[in-house]
C-alpha cells in the first residue's frame, strides 16, 4: 500500500518498453512504441524533475526494466543518492537470480512489484508468453526476498484465471510466507487486450471471488489491494474502499482524477446512478460494458436521500442559509462514502465554493412557488451548468426536494429537471394520495424520476 | 594449407572452401591466414561435437546429429594448442557448441598451459555459468554469442529450444565478472522487427555495439522465406539511432556503407569498433558472389561480395 498511498508524490520511470515476455494483456506493448528505449539523458531527465518534486516514491518499470540491467542499477543508486527514500521495482522477475537482486539490494531497491499471473504454472506460461516463465518467475521471487526485498504480487486476473483467486491467495501464502501484499489487478481491454474477448473477466464471477480471496487473505494476514487497474467497488470491495486506490484517491477534490476516471477509459452505467459508491468508483471500462453489459455490476446499496433519513452509507451536512465555510470543512471530514450537502440556499458564488469540494450531492429544497422565481434557482442554473465541465464520475449529483408544489408547479418543476439533467426531483407533500398517478405521467412525459415524500405533520 | 589434424569437412555449397581450408589449418597458417587479410594475429580451435540447440538455419546432422566418436579428440586438440606460434597469445575457440565438448575444462587448462592468454569463446550462452570464475582465471577474457530477439518466446522459436532466460541471465552475470560480452544476430524476417530494441539492449548492457549478419541457404529450411531484403534491412537500420546502430558482419558495401540511395552514417568502416574476430572469421564461411549490378559499382573493390543466394 506504501506506494500506492504515496501516489501524489510518486514518480514512474519506464526505463524501456521492450520486454522479454509476451501477455497477451498487456497495456503499454512494445509494438506501440516508435522508440521503445529511451536515451540515457531522457532518463536522467525525469529523473531530475522528479527529484525536483520532492518525490518520495519512484516505480522503475518497462516494458520490462530488467533487460538493462546496468542502466537499472545505475538509476536505483543515483536516485538513492538524490534522495527518493522509496524505490519500487515493476518485473516479471525471470531475469532475477540470486547476484542480479543482491545487486539490486545494493543499489538501494526496496520492494518489487512482480507479475506472478497464476498458481497454476501453464496458466502463467500462457498469460505471459513464454514456456517456463512461471518457474522462473517463481526463482525470481525467491532470490528477491532472500536478498531483503519486500514483495508485493500482482496477478492480473484474465478470464481464465478469475475463478482461481482464492487459490491463488492459498497458494502465496503457503509458498511464500514472507509475502504480505498482493494487488489484486485485472486485465483492462487496452493494449493488446482491445478487443479480446477471451482475456477480459466476467465480473459476475470474478466478483465472489475476490470476495473469497479477500476473506483467506484475512486468515493469512495478507494485505490486498484493489489498484488502478483492479475493479470497480461494487465487484468485490465495496465493503473496502480503503484498500481501493479509486476511492482513496476520489475523496480527496485536488487530486488529478487519474484514478477515477482512469484517463477517460471508465465510465458510469445504469447500475451507477444511484449506486452509493458512485462518487468514489469509477465504473468500469468502456469495453468492459460493451463486452458485457452491467454483468456483476450492481450497486450494493442505492442512494436514499437526505428527505428520507440517509442510508448507513450515507451522510449529510445541513447548509440552512447556503453552504459556508464550515459547511466545506465538515464535507471534508465526513467519512461515509457518500456525502449531501443539504441547503436551501445557493448564490453563484456559494456554487462554485461548492463546487471545488469533494462530496457527492446537493440536495437542494425549494418551497414550491420558488420554482417560478429564477433568481431563487440562479444558483442551481449555474451549479448544474458548472458541473458538466468537470469529469462525468466527479460531478456531485442534484437532487431538487420541492416542499408543498401545486400541479402546476410541479409540472414546471418536472420540465426543469428534465432541461438541466436534475438527477431526482422530490415532491415533498403534506399528502401524497391522488399524485402518484400524475407523477407516473411526469415521469414519463419529461424522462425524470420523480418520488413522492409525505412530509410528517 | 598445411593441416594439424583437425579434418576439414568438404564444404557444403553454401560455404567458402577458403574459410573451411583456413579452419583445418595448423596454428601457423592460421595466423599467417589472418595476418594477410590484417586481422589481428590468433589462433582458431573448432571443437566439434553435438549441439543441443536446433536453430532452424543451421539444424543439420553436421551440427544435432554428430556422434559422440566423432568429437575432436584430445590428441588432436592438444597438438594444436601445443603449436601456438611465438608470439601469438589470443586463442579462438569455436564449433558447434563448444561447452558441450566433453573436454572443454580441459581445453582451457591446456591452452593456459600452452601459453595462451587470452581465449575467446563462441557459445550459445547456455551452461556458461558453473565453472565461469576459473575459466577466467585461465584465461577467458570474451565469449561470443547469439541472440535474436528480446522476446524471450520469439528468440526460444528460433534457437528451438527455451534458452533466452538463462542466456541473458548468463551474459548479464559474464559481464559483471569481466568478460567482454559480444553479442551477434541474424537478419532474419522473423525478428527484423525486435532488431532496434536487441542493439539498445546489447550496447547498454555489455557495452559494444550487437553485430549482425547476413542468413546464409541451408537445406532443411526456405531462406527466401526467413531472408529479408537489403531494402527492409536498410530501413530497419536507418530507424536505429546511430549510438545503438549495429555492425555488419561481412555485408556488402552498398548495406554497410553506401549506395545509390546514399551512405548509412554510422554503418560500416565508420564505425570505431569492430566485431569480434570470432563473429567475423564464422561469418566469412558464406559463400559469396556478385549480382549483376556489382559490375560497374565503385565499392567493388572494397566490398566483401553478397552471401551467394542474395545475388540469385
Amino acid at each position: 500500500m506504501q506506494a500506492e498511498h504515496n501516489h501524489h508524490t510518486k514518480g514512474l520511470l519506464r526505463l524501456t518498453m521492450a520486454c522479454n515476455e509476451r501477455c497477451p494483456f498487456c497495456n503499454v506493448p512494445v509494438e506501440d512504441y516508435e522508440r521503445p528505449t529511451p536515451a540515457d539523458a531522457e532518463i536522467d531527465a525525469q529523473l531530475d524533475a522528479f527529484v525536483a518534486a520532492q518525490a518520495q516514491t519512484l516505480t522503475l518499470s518497462g516494458g520490462e526494466p530488467t533487460l538493462l540491467k546496468r542502466r537499472l542499477l545505475r538509476v536505483i543508486s543515483e536516485a538513492k543518492r538524490r534522495g527518493i527514500p522509496f524505490i519500487e521495482l515493476q518485473s516479471n522477475a525471470i531475469l532475477i537470480d540470486t547476484d542480479y537482486a543482491e545487486a539490486l539490494a545494493q543499489a538501494g531497491l526496496g520492494s518489487a512489484f512482480i507479475s506472478l499471473l497464476s498458481d497454476v504454472p501453464a496458466l502463467h506460461d500462457r498469460l505471459a508468453g513464454l514456456e517456463g516463465a512461471w518457474a522462473r518467475c517463481l526463482r525470481g521471487i525467491d532470490a528477491l526476498l532472500a536478498a531483503g526485498i519486500r514483495v508485493t504480487l500482482n496477478p492480473v486476473t484474465a478470464l481464465e484465471t478469475q475463478e482461481r483467486l482464492p487459490n491463488y491467495i492459498d497458494f502465496v501464502a503457503s509458498r511464500f510466507p514472507q509475502i504480505r501484499s498482493i494487488s489484486l489487478s485485472v486485465v483492462q481491454p487496452h493494449g493488446r487486450a482491445a478487443g479480446k474477448h477471451d482475456l477480459l473477466p466476467d465480473y459476475a464471477l470474478l466478483g465472489p471471488a475476490v470476495r473469497e480471496a479477500r476473506a483467506r487473505a484475512v486468515v493469512h494476514g495478507i494485505e490486498l489491494l484493489n489498484p488502478y487497474c483492479g475493479l470497480p467497488a461494487c465487484v468485490g470491495w465495496s465493503d473496502a474502499l480503503g484498500q481501493s486506490v479509486e476511492a482513496l484517491e476520489a475523496r480527496d477534490a485536488a487530486a488529478s482524477a487519474t484514478g477515477l476516471q482512469n484517463s477517460g477509459n471508465k465510465r458510469h452505467g445504469p447500475p451507477c446512478t444511484h449506486c452509493v459508491l458512485r462518487a468514489r468508483c469509477g465504473g468500469a471500462w468502456f469495453a468492459y460494458w460493451d463486452q458485457y453489459g452491467a454483468s456483476g455490476l450492481q450497486a450494493p446499496a442505492h442512494l436514499k436521500g437526505p428527505w428520507v433519513g440517509v442510508s448507513e452509507w450515507e451522510a449529510v451536512v445541513f447548509a440552512p442559509g447556503g453552504p459556508q465555510p464550515e459547511s466545506f470543512q465538515a464535507l471534508s471530514a465526513a467519512e461515509k462514502p457518500f456525502v449531501w450537502l443539504w441547503t436551501d440556499r445557493l448564490s453563484v458564488a456559494m456554487a462554485d465554493a461548492l463546487l471545488s469540494q469533494s462530496f457527492g450531492g446537493l440536495a437542494f429544497e425549494l418551497p414550491g412557488s420558488a420554482i417560478r422565481q429564477a433568481a431563487a434557482l440562479k444558483g442551481m442554473y449555474h451549479f448544474l451548468l458548472k458541473r458538466r465541465q468537470g469529469l462525468p464520475q466527479r460531478q456531485p449529483a442534484l437532487w431538487l426536494g420541492l416542499r408543498q408544489p401545486g400541479v402546476l408547479e410541479a409540472q414546471q418543476a418536472a420540465g426543469l429537471a428534465s432541461a438541466l439533467k436534475i438527477d431526482v426531483l422530490y415532491l415533498l407533500l403534506s399528502q401524497t394520495a391522488g399524485w402518484e398517478p400524475m407523477c407516473a405521467v411526469l415521469s414519463a412525459q419529461y424522462g425524470v424520476e420523480i418520488r413522492l415524500l409525505q412530509l410528517q405533520t | 594449407m598445411p593441416r594439424h589434424g583437425i579434418e576439414a569437412c568438404v564444404p557444403p555449397d553454401h560455404e567458402d572452401p577458403a574459410l573451411h581450408a583456413f579452419l583445418a589449418a595448423d596454428p601457423a597458417a592460421q595466423v599467417k591466414w589472418l595476418v594477410e587479410r590484417q586481422l589481428p594475429p590468433a589462433v582458431l580451435l573448432p571443437l566439434q561435437n553435438a549441439c543441443a540447440q536446433r536453430c532452424f538455419f543451421c539444424t543439420s546432422p553436421g551440427t544435432t546429429g554428430f556422434p559422440a566418436q566423432a568429437n575432436t579428440p584430445a590428441a588432436v586438440i592438444q597438438r594444436h594448442l601445443q603449436a601456438r606460434p611465438d608470439g601469438v597469445y589470443h586463442l579462438l575457440i569455436g564449433g558447434n557448441e563448444p561447452l558441450l565438448h566433453p573436454l572443454f575444462s580441459d581445453v582451457i587448462h591446456w591452452a593456459k598451459a600452452a601459453g595462451f592468454l587470452d581465449i575467446s569463446l563462441m557459445t550459445n550462452g547456455v551452461g556458461l555459468i558453473p565453472h565461469l570464475q576459473t575459466w577466467i582465471s585461465l584465461g577467458l577474457r570474451e565469449i561470443v554469442v547469439p541472440l535474436y530477439a528480446l522476446d524471450a518466446a520469439l528468440h526460444d522459436t528460433i534457437c528451438g529450444v527455451a534458452c533466452f532466460t538463462e542466456v541473458m541471465a548468463n551474459l548479464m552475470a559474464a559481464q559483471q565478472a569481466g568478460l567482454r560480452v559480444r553479442v551477434h544476430s541474424l537478419f532474419l524476417n522473423e525478428t527484423l522487427h525486435e532488431l532496434p530494441q536487441l542493439a539498445v539492449t546489447v550496447r547498454e548492457n555489455f557495452g559494444y555495439r550487437l553485430s549482425v549478419g547476413l542468413l546464409r541457404p541451408k537445406p532443411g529450411f526456405n531462406w527466401q522465406a526467413s531472408a529479408p531484403s537489403f531494402q527492409r534491412i536498410r530501413q530497419v537500420l536507418q530507424a536505429i539511432p546511430e549510438a545503438d546502430r549495429p555492425l555488419l558482419l561481412m555485408a556488402p558495401a552498398c548495406l554497410s556503407w553506401g549506395s545509390e540511395d546514399g551512405p548509412l552514417p554510422g554503418v560500416g568502416p565508420a564505425v570505431p569498433e569492430s566485431p569480434s574476430l570470432l563473429a567475423q572469421l564464422y561469418f566469412s564461411s558464406q559463400r559469396r558472389s556478385w549480382a549483376p549490378a556489382c559490375t560497374a559499382c565503385a565499392a567493388r573493390p572494397q566490398c566483401p561480395g553478397i552471401v551467394a543466394a542474395y545475388a540469385g
